[in-house]
């Protein structure tokens, strides 16, 4: 039996499952991450905050590797590409805020936090950026200095209201600014769709009105299959969306349309109990 | 808008798709039967003629309507007014596309003249439906363009097809093989490609679970495409090699682009593994330029003696059959699951609803029946067509088989959940209490 074959995990793990679990089934995983990012291998061996531990997905991590999230899989699932290619992640788009968010970060007014020694030293540092965040006096900006780009982080913040931005300033320094913006924020999306989501109690909503078929589907399958999200949410759609519901049902979701205002077609999502 | 008159009764759609299911396997018997024909043919009825329409008839054109009158309700967003027309539209086509199949087959002038009328006026009463969606359709302007174009190219190519079939009897056309090209063009690259590059910005973002790819692509690849088939038609109709080689580069350049936006979805998508569909439609891809080269080619006899005949196989066989098959087996089971939510009873799950193995079957025979019948023709064997189409038959009935397997599935599934027979006439009901 060949070595790969060996550390194949007894599951087939997917993009949306936990980093945690992964290393769980495979005992060589966090060797192995090692060999292409120290900074995920050491915080893997050091354990992960409770919060991050919940949050941090394969993709995630397949993200802050900086590789296809195909190939981490196929490296995850059996071993596969020992040498994964780092792939050039194309600039994010600026959003309208960044101009005048540079101007005053320019003139020292949006505080910073930097956890790259936290990091270097195999230290969790979601505890100092949440403390951070927590104690800001004008928690409208700041900043955040990080060895790579904190997936997991961005969508716990985006929760609370804070849209962001990365930007790559060294080989290993990323610049990430937040910013809250009122009630309403994008859903953070690989994809660049930008639907609305806000919450009104513990529920999530998201509005995908305006959008082009399928950015509706696609923005609201982005938004259940965040780890972070509940079990229920409202949309708001432009019609009864009959492609989403396979996808729903895939996921073990199900949604029913509930009253809404007189433009829309409101949905109610929920988790099927099992 | 409620949903009722976006999701049909899903024994519409799944009659199309169904009778497309049960075509292919045809096409294969057909083509068996007919192997001595096909490396030296040119022109003109007989048996590898009623393959080529069982094909373009039968699995192509049921296919395309299935999906029109189903997908572009529910993409666009406009609801059919009537659901008459479209079930005029069935048995019209249907059965005028059997007699045109004998008439084909046996070289009875009458069948062919009434089996085309028959199918003509089918295809009239699709066009009408469609077009009523298509000017009412705010949404999607670039798949809706795409549609005109092949709508368009639709009515041209019946003109044609009607035209052929009288000429045979009366012979009045210039040139009976220009038409005929022309007509292939059209039928081929104006109303199938047209739609199905059309249907690929919706349908594979869709099933990548992507944003629509962003770039130029989408209106690069819609113009070149309309100049491509419009110079096309006007070469094979003048009998132009220079303007027919013209078409071809300008088709390879449209499918690139299209082909890169494709890409785009699949790279940007949040599905990373689309399983073994999407294998087909890769292949397809990479099909679709090398018979727009191969037709280049054949225009200026650079590719011998069968070269004409080896590029219709695959253009229809290679790049259209091998596309639509991978569509289908994505949207026959996805359409079972969009009807299948009763209260009080939990839908399944999309991978539930078929088995794997049928699918496998038929993509491995699928590719064996392409190399070895390429190679038939190519190295004139009827043993290695025969051989082919055994492979093809062999996968067209598994495909059956996974047709059969959802639709058994989707039937199970309001069994137990009304204790009595599935609804097929009726669209799940969606209560919608906004207007």
């Amino acid at each position: 039996m060949s070595p790969e074959a060996r550390r194949k995990p007894e599951r087939t793990f997917c993009s949306f499952d936990r980093i945690i679990d992964a290393v769980a089934a495979d005992s060589s995983l966090t060797e192995r991450l090692a060999d292409f990012h120290p900074s995920l291998a050491r915080l893997l061996n050091r354990g992960l905050h409770p919060e991050t531990e919940e949050h941090l997905t394969l993709a995630d991590a397949a993200h802050i590797a900086g590789v296809e999230e195909a190939d981490f899989l196929a490296f995850v699932n059996c071993g596969a590409g020992k040498n994964l290619k780092k792939e050039a992640r194309p600039t994010e788009r600026e959003p309208d805020w960044l101009m005048s968010f540079r101007r005053k970060e320019s003139a020292g007014a949006i505080p910073q936090v930097d956890v790259r020694l936290e990091l270097s030293a195999g230290k969790e540092p979601f505890s100092k950026v949440m403390a951070f965040v927590d104690g800001l006096t004008d928690p409208s900006a700041f900043v955040l200095d990080a060895p790579f780009d904190p997936a997991p982080l961005r969508r716990i913040l985006s929760r609370r209201g804070y849209v962001s931005h990365a930007e790559q300033s060294g080989k290993s320094h990323w610049h990430i600014r937040f910013f809250l913006d009122g009630a309403e924020n994008p859903v953070f999306s690989a994809d660049g769709i930008s639907a609305k989501v806000w919450f009104e109690g513990k529920t999530q909503h998201i509005d995908v009105r305006g959008l082009e078929a399928p950015e509706p589907m696609v923005a609201i399958l982005c938004a259940v299959d965040d780890p972070s999200c509940g079990d229920e949410m409202i949309v708001h759609h432009f019609r009864d969306p009959i492609y989403l519901r396979p996808e729903l049902y895939e996921r073990g979701w199900s949604y029913e349309i509930i009253p809404g205002d007189e433009d829309e077609v409101r949905l109610h999502l929920s988790r099927a109990a099992d | 808008m409620g949903a009722q008159m976006r999701l049909l009764p899903p024994t519409l759609p799944f009659r199309f798709f169904g009778a497309a299911a049960v075509m292919h396997v045809a096409v294969w018997l057909a083509g068996f039967w007919a192997a001595e024909g096909i490396p030296a043919f040119s022109g003109g009825p007989g048996p590898v003629l009623a393959v080529i329409h069982i094909l373009t008839l039968g699995v192509f054109g049921m296919t395309a309507m299935g999906a029109a009158f189903q997908l572009l309700p529910v993409a666009t967003g406009v609801a059919h007014r009537s659901l008459v027309p479209v079930r005029l539209a069935w048995w019209l086509y249907l059965s005028g596309a059997v007699v045109l199949f004998y008439g084909f087959a046996t070289s009875i002038h009458a069948a062919m003249l009434i089996g085309g009328i028959v199918v003509a006026a089918g295809f009239m009463v699709f066009l009408a439906v469609v077009a009523s969606l298509l000017r009412r359709a705010r949404t999607l302007p670039l798949q809706v363009r795409f549609a005109w174009v092949g709508l368009v190219s639709l009515l041209l190519l019946v003109v044609l097809g009607l035209a052929l079939i009288e000429d045979l009897a009366r012979g009045f056309l210039p040139d009976h093989q220009f038409v005929g090209l022309a007509h292939l063009i059209l039928a081929a690259f104006g109303f199938m490609g047209m739609l199905t590059m059309g249907f690929s910005y919706i349908l594979v973002p869709m099933f990548a679970l992507s944003a629509n790819p962003p770039g130029p692509e989408g209106s690069v690849s819609f113009f070149l495409a309309l100049g491509a088939v419009a110079v096309g038609v006007a070469g094979a109709l003048v009998g132009s090699a220079p303007l027919l080689g013209g078409a071809a580069l300008l088709g390879a350049v449209a499918s690139a682009a299209y082909i890169r936006a494709m890409l785009w979805s699949l790279r940007n998508g949040m599905r990373k593994n689309l399983g073994l569909s999407f294998v087909l439609i890769k292949a397809a891809w990479l099909m679709l330029p090398v018979c727009l080269v191969m037709g280049g080619a054949a225009a200026f006899g650079m590719l011998g003696e069968h070269g004409p005949v080896l590029f219709t196989f695959m253009l229809l066989f290679g790049w259209l059959l091998t596309f639509l098959m991978g569509i289908l087996q994505r949207i026959i089971p996805f359409l079972a699951a969009m009807n299948m939510s009763k209260k009080g009873k939990k839908p399944p799950r999309l991978s539930e609803l078929a088995e794997a193995a049928p699918l496998k079957i038929h993509a491995f025979c699928h590719a064996l029946a392409l190399i070895a019948v390429g190679s038939g023709i190519a190295f004139d064997s009827s043993n290695l067509i025969r051989g082919g189409a055994v492979a093809g038959v062999v996968g067209a009935l598994a495909f059956l088989w996974f047709t059969v397997t959802v639709l058994r599935s989707y039937r199970d599934y309001h069994k137990e959940s009304d204790g009595g027979s599935a609804p097929l006439n009726s669209a799940t009901p969606v209560s919608n209490p906004n207007p």
